[in-house]
């Protein structure tokens, strides 16, 4: 900031104190702004999150399919590859990948010859990628990415289709639990954290919603080591 | 700016529209399209009214400390790397953007939507200094090729029709195939998608707004149903938010909170397909994000609404849902305000932002029936701000000659009882005559403007006055 700008906002911070009346410790209503940043408090908990009790994974998939998203559970990272081909075939979809360069999609085991695979930046055109999230939020079916080292928030928006991994120990209840996750790792939030939820869409036109505005057409959601849906109760 | 000179007209403009038919087809959708979406979203969430106090909770104690937050959210967004500016007024905005974007030797900006860009016309400023700024947002971006202003807050173009956006795309879009089929919106929505490919990912600046700036973090929150945002802001070499200072938020748990009322309220979604918490530029070491990222904290005239008659407007998080629902707005669209922020928060805003002789008609623009409150998730109670600015009008004189007459009128008439009543008598009897089956159709000479558009129901018994003495007698009578 320039200087004349320092000093005009500091004339403008002290206007709004003397229009908003001294500041006591216990804060201007009763509370204190320091004690709301210690001790964030929080709103009641949604009931759809209470209801589902321990089956948060079962809820994560009924609201990601809700907010428009694919979603299946395979077993282990082994499994990944032939769901991706039988998705691919049943989309239509040529079986060429675009992988992002983070651990979790670099672990999984695809045979020689079955898919073509590439890395780096993605085609302008789109193409299909292949990439992690960091969690997933049952409330709202919601896939948490982020910004980092081997993590291009790019690959989550440049595809016209994005199949995406998520492990199923992954699935937080809500926001709340995140930043509950995020404040015991340190609390330093990385340049973008993202919630994905469902693929992009617009209702600009006539309100009519339709999917794939400027990010993926198509969401597939592999939800690693999740319980088959069949037996899960 | 242009915003004071065409809110003057509110009357005229809002006459035009209603004879306008492709407009009121797209109202239509809007009309029954959002209240439907409203109750299917709501009947999922039961928690709303409990959320719906303890966001005005939220925002009511951040108003009262905002000089605290607002120190807190400089502290912790520079230290997470951005540049925070203070702009005192629109000008002052402008100025500190196009220096940026000089300093950065820009040709191309992307642009997500951003109501605060608008309101202070940075792509018009952005362009008319050689450089281009690009909208993003599907509905701001056919606007813009159109030459047009957003008619909605949150659906800019929600004022035309496929076959609008279709003529548009044809006309603008010259280097494709004339012959190319583009009658649906899936095809209209590729040929953007196809078309802003090349901006998003060759701009030199993505300049951006903000739903909520947390001061815990230095934190800004972004909500998109598109993934324009988070293009914009991730993939050029600089960030730019430009955003009003009204929009901070304690913690991250009190941007939850809101962001599970704002899409709700909104755009009927529990939440938007995109939601972005953004803090600081990219760190060593990422892939990808931009080298410099900064903020621009805009007042504009909001500061001077603390402890005032209108400080509540401050917890305003611009869902759209009180144009959604209002009689007017949906009569008349958004372009008949003239101003930036449309229906009753425009109404309330704007002169605030503006100056009441500027923008006196917005208030007037409302018939007060008091829907806008009853869907407003942070309970601004706007009809009552709107009385406030009417009565601010009529004090200073602003109020039109034929109003000014007719409540001189009333008023010498309401001084005389008898002949009041004898005026109202006779008026009910005439009315009476006129109507059929219940409705009058058409009135003669001021009353004509009014039939024009709607039918007036017509009064079925004697006065009000004359019904209350009956019943008042009726029941003193054992």
């Amino acid at each position: 900031m320039s200087r004349s700008q320092d000093a005009a906002l500091a004339a403008a911070l002290a206007r709004m104190r003397q229009t908003l009346g001294p500041l006591a410790g216990a804060g201007r209503d009763g509370q204190s702004p320091r004690e709301r940043i210690a001790r964030p408090p929080r709103g009641p908990v949604p009931a759809r999150i209470t209801a589902a009790g321990n089956a948060i994974e079962r809820l994560f998939i009924e609201t990601a399919r809700a907010a428009g998203a694919s979603v299946e559970t395979v077993p282990g990272l082994a499994a990944v590859p032939a769901r991706i081909a039988a998705y691919l075939a049943g989309q239509g979809l040529a079986p060429r990948l675009h992988r992002a360069p983070d651990a979790f999609t670099r672990a999984v085991p695809f045979p020689d010859g079955t898919i073509e695979l590439a890395e780096g930046p993605l085609p302008p055109e789109g193409g299909i990628a292949l990439a992690s999230a960091e969690a997933g939020l049952a409330e709202t079916g919601s896939l948490v990415v982020r910004s980092g080292p081997d993590r291009p928030l790019a690959v989550h928006l440049v595809p016209e289709t994005e199949i995406v991994l998520l492990d199923a120990g992954d699935v937080l209840p809500s926001q709340e639990a995140l930043w509950e996750r995020l404040r015991r790792a340190g609390g330093a939030l990385p340049r973008d954290l993202t919630l994905v939820t469902g693929p992009s869409r617009t209702g600009d036109i006539e309100m009519r919603v339709e999917m794939g505005a400027h990010g993926p057409r198509r969401l597939h959601i592999l939800l690693v080591g999740g319980a088959p849906e069949e037996t899960a109760d | 700016m242009s915003l004071e000179v065409s809110a003057r007209s509110f009357p005229e403009k809002a006459h035009e529209a209603l004879g306008r038919e492709r407009l009121q087809k797209t109202l239509g959708y809007l009309r029954f399209g959002s209240a439907a979406g409203r109750r299917a979203v709501m009947a999922r969430f039961p928690e709303f009214d409990t959320y719906r106090d303890l966001g005005k909770a939220i925002k009511d104690h951040t108003l009262a400390h905002l000089d605290t937050y607002m120190e807190m959210f400089l502290e912790k967004a520079a230290a997470a790397g951005a540049h925070v500016h203070w702009a005192a007024d629109g000008a002052e905005a402008r100025a500190i953007i196009l220096d940026i974007c000089r300093k950065r030797g820009t040709r191309t900006v992307t642009k997500s939507k951003s109501m605060v860009s608008e309101e202070i016309e940075l792509a018009e400023h952005l362009s008319a200094h050689g450089i281009r700024a690009v909208e993003t947002d599907l509905g701001e971006y056919i606007v813009q090729i159109r030459g047009e202003r957003p008619s909605h807050i949150i659906g800019p173009a929600i004022h035309l029709t496929k076959e609008d956006v279709e003529e548009t795309f044809r006309k603008v879009h010259d280097d494709l195939p004339p012959g190319r089929p583009l009658g649906t919106p899936v095809e209209l929505i590729s040929e953007a998608r196809l078309k802003l490919r090349d901006d998003f990912l060759n701009a030199d600046v993505g300049i951006s707004g903000a739903n909520f700036l947390i001061a815990e973090t230095g934190t800004v929150v972004l909500v998109t149903n598109e993934g324009n945002a988070e293009l914009t802001t991730g993939v050029p070499k600089t960030h730019i938010v430009l955003t009003g200072i009204e929009k901070l938020v304690p913690t991250l748990e009190d941007a939850t909170a809101l962001l599970r009322l704002l899409a709700r309220c909104g755009t009927g979604q529990d939440l938007t397909a995109y939601t972005s918490f953004i803090t600081g530029a990219a760190r060593p070491g990422d892939a990808d994000g931009p080298e410099e990222t900064h903020i621009v904290l805009l007042d504009n005239g909001r500061s001077r609404m603390l402890r005032t008659e209108f400080e509540e407007m401050l917890r305003c998080i611009r869902c759209g849902a009180c144009l959604n629902q209002c009689p007017v707005y949906t009569a008349v669209g958004g372009h008949a305000y003239g101003s930036v922020y449309p229906g009753p928060m425009g109404a309330v805003l704007t002169p605030m932002l503006a100056s009441v002789d500027e923008a006196g008609h917005l208030p007037n623009a409302s018939s007060f029936c008091g829907k806008c409150e009853e869907v407003c998730p942070m309970r601004i109670p706007l009809p009552r701000m709107m009385r406030h600015w009417r009565e601010r009008e009529f004090e200073r004189g602003l109020a039109p000659p034929a109003m000014r007459s007719g409540l001189g009128l009333w008023r010498t008439l309401a001084g005389w009882p008898a002949a009041y009543r004898l005026a109202l008598g006779l008026a009910a009897r005439v009315l009476r005559g006129r109507g059929r089956e219940g409705f009058i159709r058409t009135l003669p000479f001021i009353g004509a403007g009014w039939t024009e558009h709607r039918d007036m129901r017509a009064p079925e018994g004697g006065t009000f006055l004359a019904q209350w003495s009956a019943r008042a007698g009726r029941e003193r009578r054992p």
